[in-house]
C-alpha cells in the first residue's frame, strides 16, 4: 500500500493533536471527579483531621503526588494535622519521628496565595523540611492556604520528589478549588460543633429544669399526700356538672372511706350530705368567684353510708388555664365531740357554782332556823305545846343539811378534810356497813388489790362516793338476784391514758393512781341516760333528787382524780374511779377537843354578814349565859377587836363575806391580838382558804348548819380571857 | 468461603492469610491483581472433591499482612509462595494462577520447576504486558483506572462489569467482595503498592526458561477478556514447549465467575493427564 508521505505527515499531526486533546479530556475528567470524590468524603465526614487526611489522600491518588500534609502553626513552629504518604504504612508516623516543617520567617506564614516552589524556593522558605519513613526529597511543593480556618495559618503542603514544579503548576486551580470546598465545609463543621455545643448546653438546661421541676413535684405531691386534712381538686370549669374530682389525696380517700381511684371518679356532690337546702356546686363556685376562699360546716357521706361533719374551705385556683376549686376537708366528729364534753363541763362548772352558792345561802338559812328552833325547844319545857312540831321542823331541817352537803359535794367547795386514806381498809370497814343494807339476792364482791398505795383524801367524802356507788349499783339490780363487785387497783397512767378519761376534768396528769371499780349486774342504761348521769337534779328513779352521782362527780373532781363509766344496756354498768396517789400523806390533824374550860360566862365576838345569823348565835349563846358581840362585816369585826382587846374570849368568824372577806380579816385580827381563839364557821370550806389559814392556829372550825349545842359546847371548849392570860 | 476467617502463616515477621479445602494432591490456587482468594469461591467445593486446595491472599492483598517496605512484585511473590508452600508441608503440588497470578505462575514454573506438577495459566499476564518500573510511575491509563477504582466503587464496578462476560453476574455481594480492601486506608495503599511493585523484567527475564520449561503447562484464555489480549495466551502457547491451550467462550477476564464449571471440569482433566 503506497502512501502519499505528506498525507501521513498530515494524519501524524492530527493524530497527536487528538492524543492531546485525550489527553486534557482525560485530565479535565479526572480533576471532576477528583472534586466529586472529595465533595462526597466531605458529606461523610465529621472529623476535621479525618476530613483532611481523606482529601489530601484523594488528591495524592489521583493526582500521583506521593505526599500531602495539613500545616497547622501550633505555637511557634508548624505542626502537620493531617497526612497522607502515600509509600508510609498507616500509623507508621511516630515511628520514624514525625516530619519536620520550620519556615525561616514565621511571619511569612501562612502563604497569602496559592504557589508552586522548587527544591531552591523550598529551602529560601523553609529551615526544615523533612519528610520521614520512606524519606522524600521534594523536587516540588505546592502550598495551598486555607485562608481563615481557625486563624491558624493552616495550608495544605503537597511534595513530589520526581515531577517538578511546571508539572505541579497546572494542577494549583483545581488544588485551590478542593480547598475552597474543603474551608466551606469545615466553617460548616465548625457551625455544627457550636450547634452541637450550644444543643448541648440546652439540654442541660433542659435536664436541669426537668430535675428541678421533677423536685418541685415531689414536694408538693409529698406535702398533697402528707397533709393532715383530706385535699379534693374539683373541676370548675365543667358546666352542668356536680364538682367533677380532679384530684384527690389519700387522706380525703380514707376520709370518705374510698379507694383513690373511686374518688377520682366521682364528684364532689355525690359526697355531700347536706340535702337539697344546699346550694349548688355551680353556685357555690359562683361565689367564690367573688369571696377567694369560703370556709363552711358540712355534711359528708361515707362509702358505708354514714354521714360526718366537715369543715371544707375552698380556694378558686387556675391550673394552665383551667379553673379548679382545691378543697381542704377537716373531719370535725371528734372536735364536735370535744366541744360538747367541754360544753357539759362548763355547764355543770356553772351548776356547781351555783348549787354551792344556794348550798352556802342556805346553810346559812338552816343554821338560823335550827339554831332559832333548838332555842325554842329549850325554852319550852319538856311538855309544852308544839313541842312535838318544833322537833319535826328540827328533823326537816336536819334533812335539808344533808341535801345541801350533797350540792356542796358536788360543787367540789364541800367541807374538805384531807388526811391519808387506806382506800381497801376505807372499802373494808364501809362494806360492813352495806351489808347490812344489802338484800340477800345481791353478792357484794371484794377484789382489793393488796399493797395498795396510801391516797391523800377526805376520808368522809370517799366514803360517800363508794356508799352512792354501791347503792346504785344494788337498785340497778332491782328485784333480780345479781352481783356488786368493789375492785381496788394501783395503776400507772402515760399521757396517751389519760386522754382515756374524758369525764375526769381537764387536770387529770400522767403519774400513780389506785383505780377503783364499782361493777354491778343490773340493767345497764341507754347512752341517752348514760351522757347525763352526772348531771345535777337528772334522776331516773322515781324518788331520787338527782344528787348523787353529781356528788360523785364533783367530789373525785375535787381531789382531781378521774371517773369513768362503762354500761351497755341490760349488761350491768362499771364505775371506774381514779385517785392520785398521795407523795407524803400529812399527818391526820386531831379534832380539837372540845374539853370543857368551866362553864363561866364568856365574850364571843360574832362576824358574819348576815343578820339573822348574828341573832341566832346572839340568842343561842345568851340562852347559855354568854355575851354575844355582833359585827356585820369584817371592817366591823376588827374594829370590836380594837376597842374591846382583851375583854373578848372567842371570835366565831364567818369565811364567806363580801368586803375584807374571812381570811383577811383572820390575818388582820391575828395580827392585833394574837392570844383570842379563833373559830372559823362556813356554809363551805375552801380547800385553799383552810389551807392558808392552817398555820396561823385556827382554833376550830365549825361547818353550817350547827346547832345551838354544839356551838355552845365549843364556845365553852375554849379557856376564857382570863385563864388564857394566867 | 468468606463466612470462615482464613488461616494464617507467618514468615519474615509477615503473615499471609489462605483457606484450605479437602484432600488429595495439592493445588495452589493465586489470584491476580485488584481480587484475592475470593476469586475462586465458586471453583473450590468442587475442586476439593478430590485435591487438597489451598487459596491464598497474596502479601499485600485481603487479609494478608499490608507493609509498604516490602515489593510485592512478582519475583518477590514466588519467593514468598515457595517458602509458604513448604511451610504447608508441600513437595510438589500443583499451581494455578489467574492475572497477576498467571505471571507468578510461570516464574514459579521457571525458578523451581521440581516442585510443580502441573501449572495453569488463567487469563495471565506474561512477557511485557506489563510497563517497565520507572514508566509505571507515568501516569498510564491502567494506572489512572486503577487509582480511581480505589477511590470510587463506580469506578470498580466498571472495572469489574468491563471483566466479566455475563455482567449480571456484578452482583452487590461479588462488588462488596472486590470492595473490601478498598475500605481502609491501609487497603487503598497496598493496592497501589502492589500496581507500583509491577516489573515486566519479574516476566521477560524468563522468557528464555519458559521456552526450556519441562513443567506441564495449561494456558486458559477467556475469549471475552477484554484487559488481556489473545496474542499473550498464544504466544505462551508457542514458546512453553507442550502447553495446551484452551480458549473458553463465555468468558471474560474474570472467567471465575463466568465459567467455573467448565473450570474445574478442565482442571480435574488436566490433573487427571
Amino acid at each position: 500500500m503506497t502512501q502519499d508521505p505528506l498525507e501521513y505527515q498530515d494524519l501524524m499531526d492530527r493524530l497527536q493533536v487528538v492524543e492531546k486533546e485525550n489527553e486534557l479530556l482525560a485530565e479535565r475528567a479526572e480533576e471532576i471527579s477528583l472534586l466529586g470524590l472529595v465533595a462526597e468524603q466531605l458529606e461523610r465526614e465529621r472529623d476535621p483531621v479525618e476530613l483532611l487526611t481523606s482529601v489530601l489522600e484523594r488528591v495524592c491518588i489521583l493526582k500521583a503526588i506521593p505526599y500531602g500534609a495539613c500545616l497547622e502553626r501550633v505555637g511557634g513552629r508548624l505542626e502537620a494535622t493531617a497526612v497522607y504518604h502515600s509509600h508510609r504504612a498507616e500509623g507508621a508516623e511516630g515511628a520514624d519521628g514525625a516530619d519536620r516543617f520550620q519556615v525561616r520567617e514565621p511571619g511569612a506564614w501562612p502563604p497569602s496565595r496559592a504557589m508552586v516552589l522548587d527544591a531552591g524556593d523550598c529551602a529560601r522558605m523553609f529551615e526544615h523540611l523533612e519528610i520521614a519513613g520512606p524519606d522524600l526529597l521534594p523536587a516540588a511543593v505546592a502550598l495551598i492556604p486555607l485562608k481563615q480556618h481557625r486563624d491558624s495559618g493552616c495550608c495544605l503542603l503537597f511534595a513530589d520528589a520526581r515531577r517538578g514544579p511546571g508539572e505541579l503548576e497546572p494542577m494549583l486551580p483545581m488544588l485551590e478549588r478542593v480547598v475552597d470546598l474543603v474551608r466551606a465545609h469545615l466553617v460548616k463543621l465548625a457551625l455544627i460543633s457550636e450547634l452541637r455545643q450550644l444543643t448541648g448546653d440546652l439540654d442541660l438546661k433542659v435536664a436541669e429544669r426537668t430535675r428541678e421541676l421533677s423536685r418541685s413535684e415531689e414536694r408538693y405531691r409529698i406535702l398533697f399526700e402528707h397533709v393532715p386534712d383530706g385535699i379534693l381538686l374539683v373541676d370548675a370549669d365543667d358546666e352542668g356538672c356536680f364538682g367533677r374530682i380532679e384530684d384527690a389525696n389519700a387522706v380525703a380517700a380514707a376520709l370518705h372511706g374510698y379507694s383513690l381511684e373511686e374518688l377520682r371518679a366521682m364528684d364532689l356532690e355525690s359526697l355531700s350530705a347536706t340535702g337539697p337546702e344546699l346550694e349548688s356546686f355551680e353556685a357555690r363556685v359562683w361565689r367564690l368567684r367573688q369571696l377567694d376562699t369560703v370556709r363552711e360546716e358540712l355534711q359528708h357521706r361515707r362509702k358505708d353510708g354514714s354521714v360526718f361533719p366537715v369543715e371544707a374551705i375552698g380556694t378558686l385556683v387556675q391550673v394552665q388555664g383551667h379553673q379548679y376549686v382545691l378543697g381542704f376537708f377537716r373531719d370535725l366528729t371528734e372536735r364536735k365531740r370535744a366541744e360538747e364534753a367541754l360544753l357539759g363541763a362548763q355547764r355543770a362548772e356553772s351548776l356547781g357554782i351555783l348549787a354551792g352558792g344556794i348550798a352556802h345561802d342556805f346553810n346559812n338559812l338552816l343554821t338560823a332556823i335550827i339554831g332559832q328552833t333548838c332555842i325554842a325547844l329549850d325554852r319550852q319545857g319538856p311538855h309544852g305545846a308544839g313541842r312535838e312540831n318544833l322537833v319535826k321542823a328540827l328533823d326537816a331541817s336536819e334533812r335539808a343539811a344533808s341535801l345541801t352537803r350533797q350540792m356542796l359535794a358536788y360543787s367540789g367547795r364541800g367541807k374538805f378534810s384531807l388526811q391519808a386514806v387506806s382506800i381497801n381498809r376505807l372499802i373494808r370497814e364501809n362494806a360492813v356497813i352495806l351489808e347490812a343494807a344489802v338484800p340477800k339476792r345481791v353478792r357484794l364482791e371484794l377484789d382489793l388489790e393488796q399493797g395498795l398505795p396510801i391516797v391523800v383524801a377526805d376520808l368522809s367524802q370517799l366514803q360517800q362516793v363508794i356508799m352512792n356507788l354501791v347503792i346504785n349499783g344494788i337498785e340497778a339490780i332491782g328485784a333480780a338476784a345479781g352481783l356488786v363487785a368493789v375492785r381496788t387497783r394501783a395503776v400507772r397512767l402515760g399521757q396517751a391514758d389519760c386522754a382515756m378519761w374524758p369525764r375526769s376534768g381537764p387536770s387529770l396528769a400522767p403519774g400513780d393512781y389506785v383505780r377503783i371499780e364499782v361493777q354491778d349486774s343490773g340493767c345497764g342504761m341507754a347512752e341517752a341516760v348514760r351522757s347525763r348521769i352526772f348531771e345535777p337534779f337528772y334522776s331516773t328513779k322515781a324518788k331520787g333528787h338527782g344528787l348523787g352521782l353529781s356528788a360523785v362527780q364533783g367530789i373525785i373532781r375535787g381531789h382531781r382524780g378521774g371517773l369513768g363509766v362503762d354500761s351497755v344496756e341490760g349488761s350491768g354498768t362499771t364505775f371506774r374511779i381514779l385517785l392520785p396517789v398521795g407523795l407524803s400523806a400529812e399527818p391526820v390533824a386531831e379534832p380539837p377537843r372540845l374539853a370543857a374550860h368551866g362553864a363561866g360566862p364568856r365574850v364571843v365576838l360574832v362576824i358574819d354578814d348576815e343578820n339573822y345569823l348574828l341573832e341566832v348565835v346572839r340568842d343561842s349563846l345568851e340562852a347559855a349565859g354568854h355575851v354575844a358581840i355582833l359585827a356585820g362585816s369584817g371592817e366591823e369585826g376588827l374594829e370590836r377587836v380594837s376597842q374591846q382587846g382583851d375583854g373578848i374570849d372567842l371570835i366565831l368568824l364567818d369565811l364567806s363575806m363580801p368586803g375584807l372577806g374571812g381570811v383577811e380579816t383572820f390575818r388582820r385580827i391575828r395580827a392585833m391580838a394574837p392570844a383570842i381563839p379563833v373559830v372559823l364557821t362556813s356554809g363551805f370550806a375552801e380547800e385553799e382558804s383552810v389551807a392558808q389559814l392552817k398555820d396561823m392556829e385556827l382554833a376550830g372550825f365549825l361547818q353550817k348548819p350547827y346547832r345551838a349545842r354544839t356551838l355552845v359546847a365549843l364556845v365553852e371548849s375554849m379557856p376564857a380571857a382570863k385563864d388564857r392570860k394566867a | 468461603m468468606r463466612n470462615q476467617p482464613p488461616q494464617r502463616w507467618s514468615s519474615d515477621g509477615h503473615e499471609l492469610a489462605y483457606h484450605r479445602f479437602g484432600q488429595g494432591a495439592p493445588v495452589l490456587l493465586v489470584h491476580g491483581i485488584t481480587t484475592y482468594s475470593f476469586i475462586w469461591q465458586r471453583l473450590l467445593p468442587d475442586l476439593a472433591r478430590n485435591h487438597e486446595v489451598v487459596a491464598v491472599d497474596l502479601l499485600g492483598c485481603g487479609d494478608s499482612d499490608k507493609p509498604l517496605d516490602v515489593s510485592y512484585g512478582i519475583a518477590s511473590q514466588v519467593e514468598r509462595l515457595e517458602a509458604f508452600t513448604r511451610g504447608l508441608g508441600w513437595d510438589r503440588f500443583s499451581i494455578v494462577g489467574h492475572d497477576i497470578g498467571g505471571g507468578i505462575v510461570q516464574r514459579f514454573a521457571v525458578d523451581h520447576p521440581d516442585r510443580l506438577d502441573h501449572a495453569v495459566v488463567m487469563n495471565g499476564v506474561a512477557y511485557d504486558f506489563w510497563p517497565v518500573q520507572p514508566i509505571i510511575l507515568m501516569r498510564t491509563p491502567i494506572i489512572r483506572q486503577l487509582a480511581m477504582a480505589s477511590l470510587d466503587l463506580g469506578a470498580l464496578r466498571m472495572i469489574v462489569r468491563r471483566g466479566l462476560f455475563h455482567k449480571e453476574r456484578a452482583t452487590e455481594e461479588l462488588m462488596a467482595a472486590f470492595w473490601k480492601p478498598m475500605q481502609t486506608r491501609a487497603g487503598r495503599k497496598a493496592f497501589l503498592h502492589f500496581a507500583g511493585s509491577l516489573d515486566n523484567r519479574d516476566l521477560t527475564s524468563i522468557a528464555d526458561g519458559l521456552r526450556r520449561s519441562r513443567v506441564p503447562f495449561l494456558i486458559i484464555r477467556g475469549m471475552d477478556d477484554v484487559y488481556l489480549s489473545a496474542e499473550i495466551a498464544h504466544k505462551l502457547h508457542r514458546e512453553i514447549p507442550g502447553s495446551r491451550l484452551l480458549e473458553i467462550p463465555e468468558a471474560g477476564h474474570f472467567l471465575q465467575e463466568d465459567q467455573p464449571g467448565r473450570l474445574v471440569r478442565e482442571l480435574e482433566t488436566f490433573f487427571g493427564a
